[in-house]
């Protein structure tokens, strides 16, 4: 059980014993006035709200879950719908229509709340919309035989309010069990991070660096685990609510694992701006920089691949990424500017532009605007 | 970055501070002849009192690290030689605080060894140890700033320089770029780690008495 439910749960024990000192009260005092026509059957309702609350005192400390089983939803249903019924029947005829204390009025709402807890909005609104014909039969087996248009409206009403009750309640609690489902899943994750990030990861980094010379195999596998793992722990993964450092970092690391990275350091450094640029323009200059990191693994022969985006004031993303391997001679290309078509036609296409600065000996560095 | 293990007369005197002895064992076997640990620490604490008592060429610390982390080490330390900082991730809340507190720079423990051998040398020879994700994050920083003050603490050529460093150019490269010599980027990457530790300051300074404490 989530823990606002068992905050719910206690709460409901606790009107389920105010409900019964309240049904005490009641009786009581019109046990005095002789307004009850049957008190034994009124007795037997607070017996039942007794078992009802002793119960559900005894399972919200020994098993919470058990409160969530359809026995004992039903049994609130049956308690909510019978002490309604009975509501019309113990006093004198037509008291349901009075201004009166009832019986249990309180009862019907804790039962729509518990079923909505347990089985959301849908199940808890149609129990809701029994309480007013309950009210009704309870009535009719009063033998009360003066209806009138009022009459009716006050069943309607209290069928649409239990209702309402039990909707709210319950769309509201199932809103609550996915957003604490959330934060757990979050906190977990966070633990597990932090634990993580203490051994598996420092290890892995130790492997990574110890090996990179002398055995380039391991060297990438542990590269490899390293990177799945910081996927994993810091949610590095192609979502529609990505940042841009988020997209531009998986798609490096997308590059850096389809082609042998082992050896190549590469440092990506994203300056989140708070200026949003739209998704699209922020996936195509993602996809572009992968594809430049890719070519420079591909084609360099470089040690050190460094990857920078940063959003200007007028919203423009700017990605450069720069590597310092053997470089070319963009002159004696044929198509005139060495830049990778894929590249070109992604950051053309939301209308941004690029080009390619090299030469022999001195490193590449691709410029990417997104406008 | 020039190795210049090989042809160094001395070695270069290194405290190592990290938890992890793993981490210890594994850096103090591959920095080679070049360096002579002449001390180690597994909390901050103990890495101020073995820096004090060494007066090392460099240390190498840990970001996390129990009781203060390189963050202590480095407001302890940080007069007596150059302190770089080892950490997994360069994403790290902290990092850029220990740099602005006045730590030479950072490296990422994933670094292949060779340029990790190459940064700490030139880190005991009293260069800044500013690697371009450093520069991003510096970058970043300083646009924080402005945001909340209102006042760019950068110039432009500042600006431009560290642009350029956090795209990978080399002070060579930017002094063509810039039409500026090598060392005068050089020069301004100094004052902007300057303006950054100042700003720190102010920062702290501002929350001091912001909360009633001195």
């Amino acid at each position: 059980m989530f823990p606002t439910a068992l905050t719910a749960e206690r709460a409901l024990v606790v009107a389920r014993w105010l409900t019964l000192v309240w049904m005490v009260g009641v009786v009581v005092v019109s046990s005095e006035r002789n307004a009850i026509e049957h008190p034994l059957a009124a007795w037997l309702c607070i017996v039942a709200v007794a078992a009802a609350s002793a119960w559900s005192t005894y399972a919200v400390r020994a098993h919470p879950e058990s409160l969530l089983r359809t026995e004992f939803l039903i049994v609130e249903a049956a308690l909510a719908i019978g002490l309604s019924i009975v509501d019309g029947w113990v006093f004198e005829a037509g008291h349901v229509f009075e201004v009166s204390q009832s019986l249990a009025t309180q009862y019907p709402l804790i039962a729509v709340v518990s079923i909505g807890l347990a089985r959301g909005p849908i199940v808890a609104g149609a129990i809701g919309l029994l309480i007013g014909p309950a009210e009704w039969l309870g009535a009719v087996l009063n033998e009360f035989d003066d209806w009138s248009t009022r009459h009716v409206i006050s069943i309607v009403a209290t069928s649409l309010f239990y209702c309402a009750a039990g909707v709210v309640f319950g769309w509201q609690a199932g809103l609550l069990r996915r957003a604490e489902a959330d934060i757990a899943d979050r906190r977990a994750r966070d633990d597990v991070a932090r634990v993580l990030h203490d051994t598996v990861l420092q290890t892995l980094a130790l492997v990574e660096r110890r090996t990179s010379e002398s055995d380039p195999d391991l060297a990438r596998s542990a590269r490899e685990a390293d990177r799945e793992l910081r996927r994993f722990l810091f949610g590095i993964a192609g979502r529609s609510d990505d940042t841009l450092e988020q997209r531009v970092r998986a798609a490096v690391d997308r590059a850096a694992q389809h082609h042998d990275a082992a050896g190549v350091a590469i440092s990506v450094g994203v300056l989140d701006n708070d200026r949003h640029a739209p998704p699209d323009v922020q996936e195509a200059i993602a996809a572009a920089v992968g594809e430049a990191v890719a070519n420079a693994l591909e084609h360099a022969r470089s040690n050190h691949i460094v990857v920078f985006v940063d959003v200007d004031d007028d919203g423009t993303v700017f990605a450069s990424v720069r590597d310092d391997g053997q470089g070319f001679d963009v002159d004696a290309i044929r198509d005139g500017h060495g830049l990778d078509q894929s590249i070109v036609a992604r950051v053309r296409d939301v209308g941004g532009r690029s080009e390619v600065v090299s030469s022999p000996g001195s490193g590449t560095e691709v410029r990417l605007w997104s406008t | 970055m020039v190795d210049m293990t090989s042809d160094q007369l001395s070695p270069i005197r290194t405290v190592l501070a990290d938890d992890h002895e793993l981490m210890r064992s594994g850096l103090r076997g591959e920095l080679g002849p070049g360096f002579e640990v002449v001390g180690e620490a597994d909390d901050a604490e103990g890495a101020i009192d073995v820096i004090r008592a060494r007066r090392p060429d460099l240390v190498v610390s840990d970001l996390h690290m129990p009781r203060g982390g390189g963050l202590a080490v480095v407001e302890a330390c940080a007069t007596i030689c150059p302190i770089v900082i080892l950490t997994v991730s360069e994403a790290e809340a902290d990092l850029l605080d220990a740099v602005a507190a006045g730590a030479a720079g950072y490296l990422v423990k994933a670094s292949p060894i060779s340029e990790i051998r190459g940064s700490l040398v030139a880190a005991a020879a009293g260069e800044p140890v500013f690697s371009p994700s450093l520069a991003a994050l510096v970058l970043g920083e300083f646009r924080r700033l402005a945001r909340a003050a209102d006042t760019n603490p950068l110039t432009d050529r500042e600006r431009q320089v560290l642009q350029l460093v956090a795209r990978g150019h080399t002070y060579k490269e930017i002094g063509v770029e810039l039409d500026i010599s090598p060392k005068t980027a050089e020069n301004h990457v100094r004052n902007i780690l300057g303006k950054l530790h100042l700003s720190r300051r102010a920062d702290l300074v501002r929350y001091a008495v912001e909360h009633g404490l001195d």
